[in-house]
This record gives structure tokens, sequence and C-alpha cells, in this order.
């Protein structure tokens, strides 16, 4: 084995950048969006998916943006360099590692919520007498051999799944059209400024993940956009949310969405394929969905890991033995809330967290690099030295 | 440096002297000295390096013409006779004239034993004189070799009828046949340090990737083995990762394809005495890819593409798929089927997953039997078998009649497949596939998908990605990728091998 | 090397987790279940408060072409089995007592419920069906007239499984537009919608026979009243342009005369006026084949298309009076979707009313436009 042949096929595309973004954006939220989209804007309850998606989109770019100021660098490098100054690198150090690990901690929660909840789905709707534990060992389990690898087979492993992701809810969304009552989703201006905000804060949950971000632009190669991927995967997954609350409340109306566990579950239920030889493709649905949750946890665990092995300076061993270690903690975590309704509580409380903390880090970095401006790039220049 | 890069550095140290040591008896062995002018010596030593082997013939003829003698070395069997007596022997005892050569096709001059040695063993004639410190080596290699035969393993409807021999120099020149290009260069190297076996490196000079060229003579090169009885040796030595299911170089029998993947800017191995000859770089396309498809029209080979596909996937799911539905998902099966389904299953005595692995194991064993069985039965058997046995397991109510039924769809659905290698990777993976099926019913097959996915994105064939050009992607790749668009339409070179000169067809063509 | 070392021992790792799992908690084999295709909720006569399931069950060995014991002739193909219990759930878990597998309900195409516990309330019964996940929404209620036993208990001979019968009934019906495609899914949507009530299939059975008789009003979850086949069928032009079955109209002047006309397409449009008084206004266009006159008509032949045009369209507007009668002042219940109408396009007269109340004073006007396309293969 020669690793270290042909590197130049080792950086991410802009493609490669944006099926990142957006299959790590859909995941387990898909199943209860309709239900939270529409809870607070009733019958527009799509407006508050679009609008989640342009403010996200708005960070992503600010972080892509923000990546851009050093590139090859994710968080974990360039936090101690805005932080801290020439003289004073200790500081910087000192500065930021708290911020870092807030941050590495958010990731790991996020993939033990995320993990939780695909247990829950998959033991209330299909394997019912599977230990919960089971599942959730499985999925953690692939997401450790992931991390075996370099990173360049994360953006490889979302580009192939990616499809998979995708399709299958588009598809879903256009069949179930032909069961919807059009007159479900008007009117649409019933809605204050108030009720569109408490509709954004519901969906930031389905729009989180994209923090992600912060260590792969690092990878990102010389000539992709990040920006573009930015506003290109949020755009995506942006649109295939918007297709699902739409068909979820013209299917549905807003009245027994707000009965249903899993709306888009149910709308696959509702759904029949004229000519196809299987009957209920519920199960179907939710084998295919295991991919799009794959890829959530799958990649903010390995972003979570890499991050880690960077503010520790280790190599890629340790990464490998700490990716395998660290998930005994992460199974614990994701056991302890006790249902659904505590899950969703936890999840609303890191949805909020993470959506004003990590809405206001790359404003933040942003701010301090401009305003130090050349100094600082001075300084990134004697470090590549 | 780290603790790690010291412990590594001295592995390879203990590595490298360990092989220096073992080979110590082969042709390594044999003295690099000069031939001596006295022939009785010459012969003494020769024979003495071969150990007196019998098989070495030895004729010495005095010329007293001359004033001199000579003799005629070859070994038994390995060279053409008629050559030697109506050529050599002719023209040694008859021709005065010194500067008159002996009609044989090559004639080169030996100066050091070694090469004296190894020429013999090659099947040459050696020419030794008293009195002079060189040898003739005169080209008579015949043994008795197979004539160009059709393909075997990978027959086409339609294309050419030749194959592959297990005659290198036979090899190359079908392969040279096709390619009347100067610009094809082939590369010899002789690997193996006891069978000495001839490799051509094929490749299209200005076309090729030089990195990919460099990597696969790297990896051929640092080869130390004692014996390449085939190209697989070469193949499992070169390959990226041992531990993959996947095969990371195309092997084939077929000149053509050879000839059509130095177009597109790969690498040919050919190997004496075997007539597989490898490819490299290797993607995942060769699954489901055959040269047929290019010699088609363009709606039959998008047709025949599209079904290889289908029965790929038929033959790594289906019986999982089948697991899985009927033991984890009824609601999934309509309902009428699935009444009529636990009728047929209502005497099987095992759970489907022990009923599926039971059957699957049986057409292996049928399927391994019958290419052991000779020529004309082994179909027969096959078939008979695979019926007789089917039929009867049903009636005695040891099977399912739809278990029959997916077994004979996976096993026709393998076969399918252009290449045996690539279907017996796919007919592997199944088994661990119904297991966790058996497990977890259609998240268990997902889950196992996934994984070989991240294998797939991971693996790399001589710095090729093993899934390129689906990922990483290249829209321009994909016109030969599930489907094939027009001839006319491909006018580069696939880019995933980073070809040097990237245009294959003129722009514009219009009959 | 330590590359492929790791990896190695994560997978296997995996494996052995895998294989310490001791795995298939979920596996079931096909035999392992009971598939129950058929549902039906009653009262217990005698004891009101008790419900009594009946479940149909097919015994796969003797359905034929199963591959089984030869199957077929000697006795029934399905059994069924009649459980008490309080609710819903603590019936079939009675019923499970009895049966040595597990009762699954994935397959359930028909669930049957008597028009007595209709008239009562769903709201109890299909509470413990929703939460189950393997209960489907495509399939089909009905509310059956008398015992819903009686639904479960018919063998009509023509298909092996009298479920499967009645579900091919009520299937080809709704392709064919003259049976209302309505699914549990839609009712319980309808049941929870604020604009909209539910309804469902009414189905009439004996020993040997079932049939479709119209359509069961719902209030809410209480059934209030049944629609005949002629009422569904205007319904169903009016709400989901569905064209409804064959209509049989009495020639004018002629006794014991008919002509039957069979509309091919609906389109009906909704208009409602709210300047100086509220008022909605369908305009259904019917279009279809003439396909029976038993006698000839009186009229000049000039006229003919017109004048048959005219004879249908008084027919269907008197019928369409008459649902609507029907509807608002006796079963005071909009199944018609006039309220999801009006909220979607006059949310703020939907805002300050409460449709319950308004819609049985609700003016609506219905006019038909017939539009005979062809007359068969003889000339009229």
């Amino acid at each position: 084995m020669n690793k270290g042949f042909r590197p130049s096929g080792n950086a991410y595309s802009t493609w490669q950048l944006t099926t990142i973004i957006t299959s790590t954006l859909i995941g387990v939220g898909v199943l209860t969006l309709p239900r939270s989209a529409s809870i607070a804007l009733g019958e527009a309850g799509w407006i508050s998916t679009i609008a989640g998606g342009l403010i996200s989109m708005g960070s992503c770019w600010l972080m892509a943006r923000l990546s851009r100021l050093f590139p090859g660098r994710s968080l974990v490098e360039y936090s101690p360099l805005v932080l801290g100054s020439s003289s004073l690198k200790w500081l910087g150090k000192v500065i930021s590692f708290p911020l870092v690990l807030c941050y590495l901690a958010y990731l790991y929660i996020i993939a033990a919520f995320a993990s939780r909840l695909f247990g829950e789905v998959v033991v209330t709707a299909v394997l019912m007498e599977t230990p919960l534990e089971a599942t959730i060992i499985a999925m953690f389990l692939l997401a450790a051999v992931l991390c075996q690898h370099d990173p360049q087979v994360v953006a490889r492993i979302n580009e192939l799944l990616f499809p998979l992701i995708i399709l299958p809810l588009l598809l879903l969304a256009v069949a179930s059209f032909q069961k919807a009552e059009w007159n479900n989703l008007l009117p649409i201006f019933t809605f204050s400024w108030k009720d569109l905000f408490n509709g954004v804060m519901e969906t930031t949950f389905s729009f989180e993940g994209y923090e992600v971000m912060f260590i792969f632009f690092a990878f990102a190669q010389g000539g992709a956009g990040k920006g573009t991927a930015s506003v290109a995967g949020l755009g995506i997954a942006m649109l295939v949310y918007t297709l699902i609350v739409i068909a979820g409340i013209a299917v549905f109306d807003i009245d027994e969405l707000q009965l249903l566990m899993w709306p888009t579950l149910e709308l696959v239920k509702t759904t029949q394929v004229p000519g196809l030889i299987l009957e209920r493709l519920e199960s179907a649905f939710l084998a295919v969905w295991v991919v799009a949750v794959f890829t959530t946890i799958g990649n903010v665990y390995y972003a979570f890991i890499y991050g880690l092995r960077q503010l520790l300076g280790k190599g890629i061993v340790f990464q490998r033995i700490s990716s395998v270690l660290l998930l005994i903690p992460l199974f614990w975590l994701a056991l302890q809330p006790q249902n659904l309704l505590e899950l969703s509580r936890f999840n609303s409380i890191i949805g909020y967290a993470g959506a004003v903390f990590f809405g206001f880090y790359p404003i933040f970095y942003l701010f301090l690099s401009l305003l130090r401006g050349r100094k600082l790039h001075r300084q990134a220049g004697e470090q590549d030295d | 440096m780290s603790y790690l890069d010291q412990w590594k550095q001295k592995k390879n140290a203990k590595r490298q002297k360990f092989y220096t040591n073992h080979f110590h008896q082969t042709m390594e062995s044999v003295p690099d000295s000069p031939l001596s002018t006295n022939l009785s010596e010459n012969l003494d030593t020769i024979s003495h390096q071969l150990g007196s082997t019998d098989d070495l013939v030895v004729r010495t003829l005095p010329l007293p013409e001359r004033g001199t003698s000579a003799a005629v070395l070859h070994l038994n069997g390995m060279v053409e006779k008629e050559a030697i007596s109506e050529f050599i022997v002719k023209y040694l005892t008859t021709t005065i004239n010194e500067s008159e050569q002996p009609a044989i096709h090559e004639l080169e001059m030996s100066r050091t034993l070694r090469q004296v040695i190894r020429s013999i063993l090659s099947g040459n004639t050696i020419l030794l004189v008293d009195g002079k410190a060189e040898a003739y080596v005169a080209s008579t290699p015949g043994w008795e070799r197979r004539g160009v035969e059709e393909p075997r393993v990978e027959s086409v409807v339609r294309g050419p009828r030749d194959g592959f021999t297990e005659t290198l120099s036979v090899n190359t020149a079908l392969v040279r046949f096709r390619l009347r290009d100067p610009n094809l260069r082939v590369r010899h190297l002789l690997i193996g340090e006891r069978t000495q076996t001839g490799v051509n490196v094929l490749y299209l000079d200005g076309v090729v990737d030089p990195e990919i060229l460099n990597e696969v003579m790297r990896r051929l090169q640092a080869i130390r083995i004692d014996g390449v009885l085939e190209s697989g040796y070469l193949e499992q030595f070169i390959e990226d990762n041992h531990w993959s299911p996947f095969p990371q170089l195309q092997n084939t029998e077929r000149p053509d394809k050879v000839a059509a993947n130095l177009l597109e800017g790969k690498v040919a191995i050919l190997v004496e005495g075997t007539p597989f000859a490898l490819i490299a770089p290797a993607v995942f396309a060769q699954f489901y890819q055959s040269p047929e498809d290019y010699y088609e029209r363009f709606y039959i080979s998008v047709f025949i593409r599209l079904i290889r596909l289908i029965s790929m996937f038929i033959s790594l799911l289906l019986p999982s798929l089948y697991i899985a539905f009927s033991s984890f998902h009824p609601e999934m099966i309509p309902s009428r089927l699935v009444i009529a389904m636990t009728a047929g299953r209502s005497t099987v005595p095992f759970p489907s997953i022990v009923e599926a692995l039971i059957m699957e194991v049986a057409i292996e064993i049928l399927r391994e039997a019958s290419v052991r069985l000779p020529g004309p039965i082994g179909p027969t058997i096959g078939i008979v078998g695979a019926l007789v046995v089917g039929e009867a397991a049903v009636t005695a109510g040891l099977v399912s009649p739809v278990m029959v039924i997916i077994v004979s769809l996976t096993t026709i659905g393998s076969f399918a497949s252009p290449s045996y290698s690539t279907a017996i990777s796919l007919r592997m993976l199944r088994f661990p596939m119904m297991l966790m099926a058996g497990i977890f019913g259609l998240y268990g097959i997902m889950l196992f998908l996934i994984l070989i996915l991240i294998h797939l994105a991971a693996l790399k064939s001589f710095g090729v990605p093993y899934m390129s050009p689906i990922s990483p992607i290249k829209i321009r790749d994909m016109r030969d990728l599930f489907v094939r668009l027009p001839l006319v339409k491909m006018r580069n070179r696939p880019s995933i091998y980073d070809p040097s000169d990237k245009t294959r067809i003129e722009g514009g063509q219009r009959p | 090397m330590t590359r492929g070392w790791c990896k190695k021992a994560v997978l296997l790792f995996m494996i052995v987790c895998l294989a310490m799992m001791t795995g298939c908690w979920d596996r079931r084999e096909l035999e392992e279940r009971t598939f129950v295709l058929a549902v039906g909720i009653d009262r217990l006569e005698g004891k009101k408060e008790m419900y009594k399931i009946t479940a149909q069950i097919p015994i796969p060995i003797k359905i034929a072409g199963s591959g089984g014991q030869g199957g077929g002739s000697s006795g029934d193909a399905v059994r069924v089995m009649t459980t008490t219990g309080r609710t819903v759930l603590d019936a079939m878990n009675n019923l499970q007592k009895r049966l040595n597998q597990r009762v699954f309900l994935g397959h359930t195409r028909i669930l049957a419920i008597s028009e007595e516990v209709a008239r009562r309330g769903t709201k109890p019964l299909f509470d413990a069906y929703r939460r189950d996940p393997t209960m489907r929404r495509l399939l089909w209620p009905v509310v059956v007239k008398g015992e819903a036993q009686t639904l479960l208990m018919t063998n009509p001979k023509l298909a092996q499984i009298p479920v499967v019968y009645i579900m091919d009934l009520i299937e080809s019906g709704a392709k064919s537009g003259s049976i209302p495609d309505q699914t549990l899914g839609d009712f319980y949507i309808q049941t929870s919608s604020k604009g909209i009530q539910p309804f469902m299939n009414y189905v009439e059975a004996s020993r040997v026979d079932v049939s479709w008789k119209g359509i069961a009003v719902f209030r809410e979850d209480r059934m209030v009243g049944a629609l005949d086949d002629k009422l569904s069928w205007v319904l169903m032009q009016l709400r989901d342009n569905q064209r409804g079955g064959d209509i049989v109209v009495p020639l004018p002047g002629k006794k014991g005369e008919y002509l039957t006309f069979r509309p091919h397409f609906a389109e009906t449009q909704i208009e409602v006026k709210h300047n100086g008084g509220h008022m909605a206004h369908y305009t259904c266009v019917l279009q279809g084949d003439l396909i029976e006159i038993t006698t000839e008509p009186d009229f000049m032949e000039k006229q003919n298309v017109e004048a048959y045009q005219k004879i249908i369209r008084q027919e269907m507007e008197k019928r369409a009076q008459k649902l609507i009668g029907k509807l608002q002042k006796e079963y005071r219940s909009d199944i018609l979707k006039l309220g999801l109408w009006e909220k979607a396009n006059h949310w703020d007269y939907w805002r300050k009313h409460d449709w319950q109340q308004v819609f049985s004073d609700f003016p609506i006007r219905v006019t038909y436009d017939i539009r005979i396309r062809r007359f068969g293969m003889e000339v009229p």
C-alpha cells in the first residue's frame, strides 16, 4: 500500500462540499418536519422552512467566507490565530480552547441525539422487538468505520449516497401530490411576525448540522467555491424540505398533521405507487432513510473526531482509536432521554443553543479577523513556513 | 522521527535481510563471471551450475576444418530441434567462410555465465566455440504450445474470436496486431526468482498517464517471490488493498479488450505461461462493462448494460431481500401473494434465513462441481442437479417454492456478469448480506450496503478512486457509465485515468 | 500497516458484537404470523359497553394454487373468529389468547364497523389502530348495516377469500368512479380536520351476498345517517369530480319507460359569493353517453339531444337538491368539503363564523350541465 501516491485527488471539490452540506442536514429531522414546520405557521408552514433555510444559508456562507481567509485550515486551527497575536501565541490558544471545545461538544451531542431519534423511529415503526441499543450500536459502528479513513473518504461517501438521500424524498413529495388537497395550503398570509419567528425556531433542528463545515471547509480544493457550495447545499436541502412540508400539509391538513408523530412516514403510508410489486413502502423508505441518518451521524461524528485530533495535535492513529473509544460515552449520552418527548425537548434546547451560538460564531471570528486584517495574514503565513 | 517510524524502519530492514538470505540458491547465485576461452572448462561450469541435469543436451562437434571444436547446448524438449540440426549443426559442419552467419532468426552473443544459463533455461540454444570467451545464443524456443483459440470464460456474441494463449510473444503479438501504433511500448521484466517468468508491460506512450505507468512499474519491480505461475500472483502483489473483496485489477483473455483499455490510457500486464492479462487501473465499472458494449449499436448496448446492472443487484441482494420481506416486513408483500407464500412455507422446518443459506450454499456447490466436471457433462449435471434437487426439496417440503425461484434467479443473475472474478466477489458478499438481513431486516441490508460503499469509497486502484467517475464525480465520463452514448459522441478518453492525450474522436463527424 | 490492522480490529469487533447480540429479535416467519384480513367491530348483544370483535383469518394451505396440499375444495378457506373485550385492543388480546401465532394486522384490508358502533362514535375505536405502525392507512373502513359480523361471515363463493371479494368490489368500484375511494387515512384526516366532515362506505351483507348501499355520513366521529347510491354519486360528482354511476331517469309522460345516462367525466366548479348574503354555487358539467332508452320518445328529431339533456339535468338537479337538503338540515354535516373551500378562499368569513353552525343555513345552489357525447351503436 502506497499512501502518498497521487495526493492531488484528495481535496474536496465544490460538488463534494455541496453534498456534504446537504446530506448532513437531511437526516432524522425530515420525518417530523411537516409537523414542526406547521406548528406555528399553520397552512403556511413551508414558509418557515424557506426562512430557516435562508438564515442557515447566510450563516453557512459566513463560515465559507471565514474559511477563505484561512485556506486549508479548520476552525480548530485558525481559532488560536484569530484570538492570539504573534507575540502572545499562548493567549490565543488559551482563549480558543474552551470555544473550540464547546463547538466539539455541540457536535458530539448532535450525533448522540440524532442517533437516539433514529433508534426511536426504527424501534417504533419497523423493528418493534429489537432493542433500541442494538439499532444505535449498529449505526455507531458504521460511523466508527467511517472514522478509520481519510477525510477524502467522507467526501466520496457523501457524494455516492447523495442521490439515495435526495431521490426518495423528491419521489415521495411528487407521488403524494396525487393525494393532495390543495385547498389545505390556503390561506397563506394569516401569520404574524412572531409566528414566523417561532416557526423558524421550530425548524432549526432540521437545519442543524451544517456546522460541520467549520472542519470540512478546510479540505476544499484551491479552486473550489465554498460560498457556492454553502448556497447550493443549503438550497437543495431547503428545496427538499419545502416540498416535503408542502406535501405533508396538502395531504394531511394541519389539524391531522399535529396528531402524527412521524408525518413523513405517514405520507409514505398514504401514497400508493401503482404497478409496483411491493405494497407498503414505509419499511423500504425507512431503510433508505437510514442512509440519510448515516450521513448525518457519520459526518458529524467524523467532524468531531477530526476536530479533536487537530485540537490535541494528534495523528490518524489517534483518530482511529479514539473514534472507537468515544463511542461509549456517546452511547451513554444517546440513552439519556427517557422518551421521545424528553428527547425532543433536549433537541430543541440544543437546537436553540446551536442556532444562537453558531450563528454568532462565524460573525464573531469574521469580525475579529477582519479587524486584525493584514497582521493576521502575516502571522498565518509565518506559521505555514 | 517518532518511535513508530523507527519501528517501521527496523522491520523493513529485517524483511530485506530475510529476502536476501532466502533467495541465495536462485539465479542470483549464479556468478556473473565471464566465460573462459577453454571449451571443456565452460561446459563443466555450465553443467555444474545446472547440477548436471539429465535433460541438458550437449553435443560436441569437432571442427577439423577450422582447427577447433564447438559444442551445442540446449534443454531437451524446449527447443525446435529442426532449427538446430538444420541451421547450426549444418552451418558449423559445412561452412568454411567465417563471416557467414548461421540462418537463425535471432542470434546474440553472450559473455557471462549468468546470461548463458538464463538463455539455456529460456529454451535457447548455446553454441560454444573452443578458444572464444563468448557464446552464440540462438533463439530456438520450440516447446509444445496451444494455438490461438476462442476464449473460454469471456465469450461474446459479437466480436473477435481469438483469445490469449500461454505464450508471451504470441500474446504480445495479438495486441500489436490490433494496435499498429509506433507508440505502443512493451517493457519486458523477469519476475520470480526461480521461475524467471517473462512479464510484458504494455502501454501507449503519449496516452497513458506516466504517473500510473511508473507506479505499475515500481510495484512490479518491487516483487520478490520465488515463482509466478499465473498473472494472479502478480495481481495479488500489486493490488492496493489485499483485504478488499473487490478485484482492483481487471483480468481478461481477450486481446481486443486489452487493446481497448490501452487506448483508454491504461496499462496492460501480460505474463508468460497464462492466457490471462492484467489491466490496471481498474474501477467499479468493470462489474458490468464488456468490450462487446462498444461493438453493438447504441440502443442494444445500453439495453444489455442495464440488464447487467439489474442482474448485478439481483445477484447481490435478492436472497437477502427475500429474507427481509418474508420474515421482517411481510406487510410489503401483496396480500394475495403473502398467503400463497405462507402456504408454501408451512411445511418448511427452518426459518427463511437458514433456508436461504442452505439453498445458496447448495447452488454454489453445484456451480463449483460443474466447473470441475469434464467438459460435456458439466453443464448437464448443473442443470439436472439444480432441477432435480430443487424439485425434490420442494416436494419433500424442505424448501418453499419461492425460495427455489429466488436462488435460481440469483445464480443466473451472477452469471450475467461479464467477468468471472467480479461476479464471484458479489456472490461472496451475498452471504454476509443475508446474515445482516436475518438480524435487522431491510435495515440490516442497508447497513451492510453502506459498509460496502464506505469501503468502495476508500478503495483506490493505482491512485484512481474505485468508484470514479461516480465519486469523485466526472460528468464528462458519465457518457460511458451506466449507459453509453453513441460512439461519435464519446469524444474524449475517460478523464479518470488522466490520459496525456485526451481526444479520441474528432468532433463534428457526419456520414 | 497500522491502518489495515486498525480497520480489521473494528470490523472484527463489529462482527463479534453482532454475533453476541444473537439477533433476530424481530424475525418472525410468515407461518409464525396470523394474518388478519378483516376486522369487524360490534357492540356485544346484551352488554352494550363491551365490544365484540370479529376477525377473518385465511387458512393458507386451503388456498388453491398455493403449492400446499392440493387445497381448494375441502372446506372454507378462511376462519372467522369472534371475541369480546372492553376496548378494541382488549378484544384483540383476547383473540390472541386463542391463537397459536401472533396476530398480524399489516394485511388487514377491511375494517367493518356496525352502524350501531358508528353512531356511538369512532374515536375510541380507532385510537389503538392509529398508534399501531403495522396498520395500513390505505385499508377500507366500511359501515355495515346491522351487525359488522355479517360482512365477515358472508361467503360470496366467487372468490376463495371473502375479504378479497369485498376488497375487489370496492377497489373496482373506486377505479371506475362509482364507489368513493374512502380509505382509513382519509377518514382520519376528515375526522380531525375542522373544515370537513368524514364519511364511510355503507354496505349490507347477507349470508352469500355483499352489496354497496351508499355512504354513511358522520358528524365529528359519529355516524348521523346514510345516503343512498344515487345521492352518493351526486356527492362524488360535486366533491371529487368523480363520475358516479349510471343515471336512470324516467321518461316524462311515459310510465315505466326509462332512459339511462352514463357519465364519463364530471367537472365541478364552486363559486362563493359574499357580497350581500352568502351563497355557494356549484356548477357541475357531466359528459357522457346515452346508453339505454326503453321506448321512442315523443319529441322531434332535431331537438332530441337537447331534450334528453334537459330531462337528465332536471333529474340531477332534483337529486342534488335532495342531497343538500339532507346534509344541511337532517345531518348537519359538511361532507361536501365546502368548509375547506371557505377556509382556503374566504379566510375572513371563516375566522368570524363557526362553520359547524353556519353550514346548515348556508345557501347552496347546484346547477348541472349535461353533455351527451355518444349514443352507442344505435342511432337515437
